[in-house]
């Protein structure tokens, strides 16, 4: 039920926090930064190099799901930077606030998730064919389950998953933990992990994750999103496995 | 027919309606905000009606197993001197209190195909747990039948078991005396905690997508199946949840119906 209540808990805590944090002092201003979950440890660096030029901001990352902060912006959330994981919950954004373009700051590529070692040998998307290769997906409902079916319909493979896993991260546990043999998840998830091993998908079955940034609020937001897109966001980026435009 | 006092604080009335609030005003929204228009066609496809099949087998499966378990474990910790049944008992109704989520990971680290168990089942078997029907049931199983057991343990715990001893002492063998003095003395206990199983199963979402994992036909089971919907087709979703509120009343008015006297000994 996370998209009737999580709207709600967000507004809450945002509620609570607009009353606990400005204990900063009156002259700190806050910057509310809604972001996609899995830039979760990317914005906490970006945060801390923005407070360091910037001391009078207090920067407060909301992370979640894009689908729920993008109808927690557009109900009226105080934001005033939206960083999206998929176009899609972007332009639910523009369309709904009238706002204009937004930036593509990161991109994401598919790779296919094994065992330590690989030692069923998988070698490519073929592989994910094999009877005795046991594979877990997303589903098709959430967007990493959408653009695996889309690498897999472009590599020609017909893939029988054992699961469809309701979020990406899932994907990775099944095969961390061994039920699964393999599956297909983001690079961003696999990247420092020494419990799963990546096996990387051929550029022409590899699909095109872009990850847009818009400051709602320009004045405010506009200077978090030019360092986002500057060298230090970027270099935070490829650290964590994402590739910069 | 007489007219019975009042014996209750008239103040009592605002908690209860505040409960009665709590409990009804989400429902009503929800079958309020359903889209009824679409209901043929949900009801139609075959999604839909995978993800209803599965969970009523499932989770009648689940039942039947928890009472062949769960009689003998309530009987057991109710009825004898068994040492540490205390023990015994808060173990096995700890899962009631584990978030479902932590009780899917708890299984996989039995069962999973790495796990002590689940490594044996593979290597000797061929068996794999997870993924499988058979894994929802276990997952179901984990989390509901501690309900039929600690309604039961605690009815039986307040029986009064003079009946029992008297026709055991008439010559009664054990299976007689517990089929016609000890069951028969729980019957609405039973069947309380038998509902209470069935119902918390056939709602079960965390730890069975934690273990069992999700495919249509095979272990997506109708909170799942509502879940996913919620990502991409709300209304579909809402109405996937009024079909479950129906599906899981219409069992339990037709249970009511067969088991009222049981429960109230004859009154209507």
């Amino acid at each position: 039920m996370r998209w009737i209540r999580q709207p709600v808990v967000g507004s809450i805590v945002i509620t609570m926090l607009a009353f606990v944090t400005p204990g900063c002092g009156s002259d700190t201003q806050r910057l509310n930064v809604f972001a996609a979950a899995s830039l979760g440890p990317v914005m906490a660096d970006v945060e801390q190099e923005f407070e360091a030029a910037n001391p009078e901001v207090d920067v407060v990352v909301n992370l979640a799901g894009s689908s729920t902060l993008a109808a927690q912006i557009v109900a009226g959330a105080d934001a005033a930077v939206f960083a999206s994981a998929n176009v899609a919950q972007m332009d639910v954004v523009r369309d709904g606030l009238g706002l204009g373009a937004a930036t593509v700051f990161a991109t994401n590529a598919l790779v296919i998730v094994v065992a330590p070692g690989n030692p069923l040998g998988i070698a490519g998307a073929d592989d994910l064919a094999r009877p005795d290769v046991v594979v877990a997906l997303a589903a098709p409902e959430v967007p990493a389950g959408d653009y695996a079916l889309q690498m897999l319909g472009r590599a020609g493979v017909e893939v029988a998953p054992s699961t469809l896993e309701l979020d990406v991260r899932a994907v990775v546990t099944r095969v961390a933990l061994g039920d699964a043999d393999a599956g297909i998840a983001y690079l961003t998830d696999v990247v420092g992990r020494a419990d799963v091993a990546a096996v990387p998908v051929p550029d022409d079955q590899q699909v095109l994750v872009e990850y847009p940034v818009l400051a709602i609020d320009p004045s405010t937001g506009g200077p978090f999103v030019e360092m986002l897109t500057s060298e230090i966001g970027r270099a935070i980026l490829r650290d964590a496995g994402f590739g910069t435009p | 027919m007489t007219r019975r006092r009042n014996v209750l604080p008239r103040v009592l009335l605002v908690p209860a309606g505040i409960a009665v609030a709590l409990f009804s005003l989400p429902i009503v929204a929800l079958i309020a905000r359903a889209p009824w228009a679409e209901l043929g066609s949900i009801l139609t496809t075959g999604d839909t009606r995978r993800a209803v099949g599965l969970s009523l087998i499932t989770s009648l499966v689940t039942t039947g197993i928890a009472l062949v378990l769960g009689v003998p474990l309530a009987l057991m910790l109710a009825r004898t001197r068994l040492p540490g049944r205390r023990i015994i008992l808060a173990v096995c109704t700890l899962s009631m209190v584990l978030p479902p989520v932590v009780a899917g990971v708890a299984l996989l680290s039995v069962l999973g195909r790495r796990a002590p168990i689940g490594r044996l089942l593979d290597d000797w078997f061929g068996v794999s747990i997870p993924f499988t029907g058979a894994a929802v049931v276990i997952a179901q199983l984990f989390v509901a039948m501690p309900f039929l057991v600690i309604t039961l343990e605690s009815a039986l715990g307040a029986a009064d078991r003079g009946p029992e001893e008297t026709a055991r002492a008439l010559g009664a063998r054990p299976w007689r005396v517990l089929a016609t003095v000890t069951l028969p003395s729980v019957r609405s206990a039973l069947v309380a905690g038998t509902v209470l199983t069935w119902a918390r199963a056939i709602g079960e979402f965390g730890a069975t997508i934690t273990f069992a994992g999700n495919l249509p036909g095979v272990t997506r089971t109708l909170p799942t199946e509502t879940y996913l919907t919620l990502q991409n087709d709300p209304d579909r979703a809402l109405m996937l949840a009024v079909i479950q509120v129906a599906v899981c009343l219409g069992v339990l008015v037709a249970l009511r119906r067969r088991w009222t006297p049981a429960i109230t000994g004859g009154r209507p």
